[in-house]
């Protein structure tokens, strides 16, 4: 069809035509070139998930009722890290140290994101 | 190079998909309900030990559910099909040639790889699986599909085993004794049809049926009678199917929230299916040149009707407003107004590629009218893309839902949607 052109598939689906083709289009393949916040904060897209939280015994901390946790599962856990647990019949976020012998670690947290507006 | 396969299965997958969100119902029985909350689509061993057969009415199983604490769901496919595509994700990482069977199962050719302990391979993948993603598996290893499937299902429920069976490192003695436990209606590819027909021939288990002399299978079961044999018997007859096989039919059908015998609740509901088919047909490049409408009323109830109408269309289209207009003109050929009608499929089938659209023959196809419906429809799929689905819709497309099935049970779509996040609650120190 375009036999002297080179079709390259720029971000949003745009489609650009050219003599050149775009290096830095190339250099991402089907990317944008702008910074891509999932690329800093899911990093194991299969073994991620987001959680919402409840409570505000942490505001103190800097985490707020409503906020969102970017959980790991595949994340190895440390001490001190924030971790996500089944506690009774609920899921909990809390300290690694603070898990008792019967709560069963779910994830590691490995963001918390507060939306101010 | 001696083909191996392993098959990934998923246990118990709905069931698992719940349980990941919900920690309290680990050791619970469990079951989830297909649309409508007609019948039991995945239960939990608990469920299963309780004689709650798959596919058992929940109405008739009502009493059993409350004597018995039975957690009943409605299916939540947003979160089964999340959590599917994470577990096909990581396997295919592990190997490209990975064909996804069904939403819970996986064949993975592995004779590419170099493994030399598949035992403890599986094992590996199925902790793996567990940990990252949250969802119990069970893994069969064998020369063939058949015979990886039907290892797979010994290994489960088998304290032993626990879940991973590798055929191909057993002895004979060994490989016959697990075909023997196998009964003949479990394995791979013999149905209720086949299985009566092959007792009848006193063939009970999977060894006896692998001692058939092939001409008598073939005499029996036809060609796949005769390449089941062999497939028993560690010859190969499947392939890994390629995983970008173009997909035969697209199926969208529903049950109505109540029987109806109003003519445009049915109209909507078509509009709706169709809506979703042709969505999925245009997101994978291609176009149908036949569709097919059928309506019925209740199964369980007496008078049982089902009507079916189909279409051919001169051209291949994947254009929601035209699919809607020929669907709903069949409807209004099919419907009775007398009658209750409980459900409505809609499925596009006999589908080509948009970019191997051949000119029809009469010269039919006017490329400025495709190219117009093409465009509008890019831009429908992109704003619902973008702001969710059915922010724009056909005017036939009723979103009062007053069709849409119960789903009274339904779990969050905990993976899916923003307002539906799981909720981690601050444990006070």
């Amino acid at each position: 069809m375009h036999d002297d052109l080179q079709t390259v598939a720029g971000g949003d689906g745009v489609s650009v035509h050219s003599g050149f083709p775009n290096p830095a289009l190339e250099h991402r393949g089907q990317g944008r070139l702008s910074l891509d916040l999932n690329q800093l904060l899911v990093q194991r897209p299969s073994s991620t998930y987001l959680f919402r939280i409840e409570g505000h015994h942490w505001a103190d901390q800097g985490i707020y009722d409503s906020d969102m946790a970017v959980i790991d599962r595949a994340a190895q856990a440390h001490r001190g890290d924030l971790i996500i647990a089944w506690h009774d019949e609920d899921l909990v976020i809390c300290k690694q140290h603070q898990l008792l012998e019967t709560d069963q670690p779910w994830g590691v947290v490995t963001a918390i994101i507060h939306q101010y507006r | 190079m001696k083909p191996v396969f392993a098959l990934i299965d998923c246990n118990n997958f709905f069931v698992s998909c719940e349980r990941l969100f919900r920690p309290g119902l680990e050791g619970k029985p469990v079951v989830v309900l297909s649309s409508n909350d007609g019948c039991a689509i995945s239960r939990s061993a608990e469920a299963k030990a309780l004689g709650i057969p798959m596919a058992a009415p929940a109405f008739k199983y009502r009493q059993v559910f409350r004597d018995h604490g039975v957690v009943q769901f409605s299916a939540n496919f947003e979160l089964y099909g999340d959590i599917s595509e994470r577990i096909t994700r990581i396997l295919t990482a592990i190997t490209p040639r990975t064909e996804v069977y069904s939403v819970d199962e996986s064949f993975l050719d592995l004779s590419q790889l170099e493994i030399t302990d598949y035992t403890a391979w599986a094992r590996a993948v199925k902790n793996r699986l567990l940990k990252e993603v949250g969802i119990p598996v069970s893994i069969g290893i064998a020369t063939t599909k058949t015979l990886a499937k039907l290892a797979t299902a010994l290994s489960k429920n088998d304290n032993v085993l626990n879940g991973v069976l590798d055929l191909t490192g057993l002895s004979e003695p060994d490989r016959q004794a697990y075909l023997l436990k196998t009964p003949v209606n479990e394995v791979w590819g013999i149905g209720w049809r086949l299985a009566p027909k092959l007792r009848a021939e006193g063939i009970y288990n999977a060894l006896e049926l692998s001692q058939m002399r092939p001409q008598h299978a073939k005499q029996l079961m036809g060609i796949h009678g005769r390449q089941l044999v062999a497939e028993l018997n560690g010859q190969p007859c499947h392939k890994l199917e390629a995983f970008g096989r173009i997909r035969q039919t697209v199926m969208h059908g529903r049950m109505f929230g109540e029987d109806t015998s109003q003519f445009n609740v049915i109209e909507a509901a078509i509009a709706s299916l169709t809506a979703r088919a042709a969505h999925d047909l245009r997101r994978e490049g291609l176009r149908a040149r036949s569709a097919s409408l059928s309506l019925s009323t209740n199964r369980h109830k007496p008078g049982y009707q089902r009507r079916q109408q189909i279409i051919g269309f001169t051209a291949p289209t994947a254009d929601t407003g035209h699919i809607t207009a020929e669907l709903v003109a069949a409807a209004d050929k099919l419907f009775n107004q007398n009658a209750q009608y409980h459900r409505a499929n809609v499925l596009l089938y006999d589908l080509v590629s948009d970019k191997a659209l051949q000119p029809d023959l009469f010269g039919q196809i006017d490329p400025m009218l495709v190219q117009t419906s093409h465009n509008r429809l890019k831009a429908v799929d992109a704003i619902n893309a973008r702001y969710g689905k059915a922010t724009v819709y056909y005017a036939a497309e009723d979103l009062s839902q007053s069709w849409q099935p119960k789903r009274q049970l339904r779990s969050p779509r905990y993976t899916t949607n923003w307002q539906e996040l799981p909720i981690a609650r601050i444990l006070k120190s």
